[in-house]
């Protein structure tokens, strides 16, 4: 389905909801629950807290349905919210006192996996160096990095997430990619 | 650009990138070709991370969950704007408005009652300097050794009440009359026939 068809179908959805049919929200939810819980994860690095964060942002995106003007994609407007909750919640976990539930570890939070060969661990640490480069990135580059090369996002529409100019997106995109290197660079000596 | 074209890019594998005139300049500058070796590891070692994978069912569970939530959010938000939410028993919006206006009324009302209607105004006083001639203590004067014709003592008794109803405290008539201090032989030669 093209980027055209499906927007006229989910503003079709949209307008179901708002004339007060519950229901037509839950094709959306289905829609696009998968890329905005991965969005999280890849922003706070806690599957709990993805989990909840990609529920919370549907109910601000129901709860706010008047207010999206069909001007952009309904894809565009969703991530625009759930990057806004999942920075609230970084923000509320860094004014919580370190050890107490999740603290900077849950940053670099690695996926359960059984103990495999000698190269599954050497890829696990190498990936574990990835994520602590990530992680250690300022907040707005690491987001614009993730919505770039994870999300496949167009400068246009990273600019509409982050709610920056495309010029301030291109360039923390670039920032964001010579943090990684000096940081990888850095690891590796 | 995808991540694999990223790469594919750097990796000079794509054909997008060999037509491309970044590709071309990549070939000619000694500089970018430096940079490009760690550009390229770097997305391929982004490329690698894992994500936690999920179960069909768990993804139906979010559903349910996000369904849940609305629906839990919208019972408060019913509730928020319900006038009389402290009274639990109330949960119907027309019942609750229904409640608030007969409490509104009974409140108008008791306040009606209570309430002086011209608050601002003294409460008045009658005042009135015409003596009753019946109600006067007549004999009061039967010991005077003088006589006085009715119209004297009328006026006496009215000068004498006028004084002390204006003075603090006053007493009234009776004061006035019991007053041994009052005496009457100034208004003697007024007085006698």
């Amino acid at each position: 389905m093209s980027g055209t068809e499906q927007d006229l179908m989910e503003n079709d959805l949209i307008r179901r909801v708002l004339a007060g049919e519950q229901e037509a929200f839950s094709p959306l939810v289905k829609e696009h629950q998968r890329s905005i819980y991965y969005l999280i994860y890849r922003i706070v690095q806690d599957e709990e807290a993805a989990k909840d964060l990609t529920q919370e942002s549907f109910v601000k995106a129901y709860q706010s349905l008047k207010s999206f003007r069909m001007k952009s994609s309904f894809s565009t407007w969703l991530y625009r919210i759930a990057v806004n909750t999942a920075k609230n919640h970084l923000r509320e976990r860094s004014r919580r006192p370190m050890g107490a539930d999740n603290g900077e570890e849950a940053l670099l939070d690695i996926p359960d996996e059984k103990p495999g060969s000698l190269e599954d661990q050497i890829k696990r640490e190498e990936w574990a160096r990835v994520q602590k480069a990530v992680a250690a990135l300022p907040e707005k580059q690491r987001i614009t990095l993730i919505l770039k090369v994870y999300e496949e996002k167009s400068f246009g529409e990273v600019s509409q997430i982050m709610n920056c100019p495309v010029g301030t997106a291109k360039a923390n995109y670039h920032h964001a990619l010579e943090n990684l290197k000096k940081r990888m660079k850095h690891h590796e000596n | 650009m995808k991540i694999k074209d990223h790469i594919n890019f750097l990796a000079k594998e794509s054909p997008f990138a060999f037509s491309s005139p970044e590709w071309k300049h990549l070939q000619s500058c000694a500089g970018c070709q430096k940079e490009e070796k760690p550009l390229r590891e770097l997305f391929e070692a982004l490329d690698k991370t894992p994500l936690p994978q999920k179960s069909d069912r768990f993804w139906d569970e979010q559903v349910l969950a996000i369904g849940e939530r609305i629906h839990q959010e919208e019972a408060y938000g019913r509730r928020s704007w319900n006038p009389l939410n402290w009274l639990p028993a109330v949960h119907h919006p027309f019942s609750a408005t229904f409640a608030s206006l007969l409490i509104l009324l009974v409140l108008a009302a008791g306040f009606y009652l209570t309430v002086p209607q011209n608050p601002g105004e003294n409460p008045v006083v009658a005042l009135s300097f015409d003596v009753d001639e019946e109600a006067l203590p007549w004999d009061r004067f039967e010991d005077t050794t003088v006589s006085l014709n009715r119209q004297a003592v009328l006026q006496l008794a009215q000068n004498t009440l006028t004084e002390s109803l204006t003075a603090k405290d006053s007493p009234g008539l009776d004061y006035a009359l019991d007053d041994q201090s009052v005496d009457l032989s100034d208004f003697q030669s007024s007085a006698y026939n």
